[in-house]
């Protein structure tokens, strides 16, 4: 059978070969297989060697230091380690949190925890653009506030924020930031000698690298402080215990590596890829683009369809095509997403929307069929409207 | 996921549409709930000779409409209304959070039955 065309970018990507061919090397007894805590034996070594290796991969990506990098096992512990490990650090200083509204759930769900334990937060909306409103931001800072934590791009919608000026407004203040940049990392530059940024924390298979592991970017010049999370052993500086996934993390930094190679190039086809695919459907009505058109990283359409439910969209589409869509349909009641309620749209609008995002192995055939298939299931949709 | 009897009748819509000869509709739902159901009857000799529909919403509401469309066809009337959402739910496979479209499609069986019948009263006593 055959697979259907893959326009869902933003949720994961396929491991790219040459990563997957690295990583097969840290695996077998014939391979580097050796636990890189073992200190006392060469396949110990060689397995460290490579992990410092990817460390300095992933580093370099980001303009840092590769001291600077705490492997955990996914962008979402590295969002946890930063917010709650901060939290906690800081306990004494003060208990103020300030996110916003179109933060991914790994960012917002710390945050209610902290609530929960007694920490105020401070959840800050967003323009129809899906950008902060930074005034609002200078203003919501206390002397209590231990940390503001902003996403780079949306998951949704793939708005930039300003991150150099949300930080700068934070170190104004004298409080930390953190930045969930688990959708940019590989899509647009990020160099942390210019960024006023704390703490970053960066997903691999967002980026054509395995799933199962991440890191959190901890400065060193002013050092960020932060509580660990997971104990057990003391790895990572004390920061995060558990043996090191050795083929995980050199997966990661290989990624990192060709897409710091493979940046510009990238974003150039992916770009001339998504502009083709909205040629193909923009002279049909009631079609509009949710969120920014300027300020968005290339690979991302999210639109909203008129009178097409997305839930029946999506569905029809299953076979030939696989998207993602503005809404959870999982109760009776239906639940559109938090980002595009967040910018504005209505209920309906917003189950009614779909995000198509494309990526480095995308043809120009899949944009091609892709979007007729789509043009062919909303005219199907549409004519059984009441 | 949806079971396999549910994805046909949700892709297999011949009973989409509307007809200019109905004897009776009913409309049922709003946009701001995320469902909208028109179903339209033509009876003849007490029978439902054709059924269609109009339809938003989820795969489920599709493919409910779908199912109690092509059920009504060559029924009688006085059996329409026996069909319930229960049987509706086991036929289709409606996971829990779905039985909503069941009880939307009995609904809209029983209106459009109903205003059939008091349209034919009606009908019966202007003659």
């Amino acid at each position: 059978m055959q697979k259907p065309i893959y326009l869902d970018y933003m949720s994961t990507t396929p491991v790219d070969p040459a990563v997957a061919e690295k990583m097969w090397q840290y695996l077998t007894p014939e391979g580097e297989f050796g636990n890189p805590a073992s200190v006392t034996h060469a396949y110990g070594w060689r397995a460290k060697e490579a992990v410092d290796a990817a460390r300095a991969q992933v580093a370099a990506l980001i303009n840092a230091a590769p001291k600077e990098i705490i492997w955990t096992s996914g962008c979402t512990e590295a969002n946890n380690l930063a917010i709650k490990g901060v939290a906690e650090f800081y306990a004494n200083k003060g208990k103020h949190i300030i996110t916003a509204i179109t933060e991914h759930k790994a960012v917002l769900d710390p945050c209610h925890y902290l609530k929960q334990q007694g920490y105020d937060v401070t959840v800050l909306p967003v323009g129809s653009d899906g950008l902060l409103d930074l005034t609002q931001l200078d203003a919501a800072i206390r002397d209590d506030t231990l940390l503001v934590s902003i996403m780079h791009v949306n998951n949704e919608i793939g708005v930039i924020q300003d991150i150099k000026a949300i930080g700068d407004i934070a170190h104004k203040h004298n409080v930390l930031f953190h930045v969930d940049a688990a959708q940019s990392a590989g899509k647009v530059p990020i160099d942390m000698q210019q960024m006023s940024v704390d703490l970053l924390s960066l997903a691999s298979h967002k980026i054509y690298g395995p799933k199962g592991i991440g890191a959190l970017y901890v400065r060193r010049k002013p050092r960020a402080r932060l509580s660990a999370q997971i104990h057990g052993g003391g790895h990572e500086l004390g920061l995060r215990s558990g043996t090191l996934p050795t083929h995980q993390i050199v997966g990661m930094g290989e990624a990192f590596a060709i897409a710091k190679q493979q940046l510009a190039n990238d974003t150039a086809k992916i770009a001339d890829l998504r502009d083709l695919f909205w040629q193909q459907l923009s002279d049909m009505e009631g079609i509009e683009i949710n969120g920014s058109i300027e300020h968005r990283i290339a690979g991302i359409l999210n639109i909203h369809i008129k009178d097409t439910e997305g839930e029946s969209l999506l569905t029809a589409l299953q076979p030939y095509v696989a998207l993602s869509s503005g809404s959870a349909c999982t109760s009776a009641t239906i639940e559109p997403s938090h980002v595009l309620t967040a910018i504005g749209l209505s209920n309906e609008a917003a189950n009614n929307s779909l995000r198509i995002s494309i990526g480095r192995f995308t043809t120009e055939e899949d944009i091609l069929q892709g979007a007729k298939l789509l043009r062919e299931k909303i005219t199907w949709l549409r004519a059984m409207m009441p | 996921m949806y079971s396999n009897s549910l994805l046909q009748h949700f892709n297999g819509t011949h009973h989409a549409g509307s007809l200019s000869n109905a004897s009776a509709e009913a409309h049922l739902g709003s946009k701001h709930e995320g469902r909208l159901l028109h179903l339209s009857i033509r009876v003849q000799n007490h029978q439902i000779a054709q059924a269609r529909y109009k339809v938003y919403g989820c795969p489920a509401t599709i493919a409910t409409a779908e199912y109690v469309a092509t059920w009504l066809e060559q029924k009688p009337l006085t059996k329409a209304q026996q069909m319930t959402s229960n049987e509706i739910i086991k036929d289709l496979q409606l996971p829990p959070h779905k039985h909503y479209c069941a009880l939307l499609a009995e609904d809209a069986i029983k209106q459009v039955v109903m205003n059939y019948e008091v349209c034919n009263d009606k009908l019966s006593t202007n003659l």
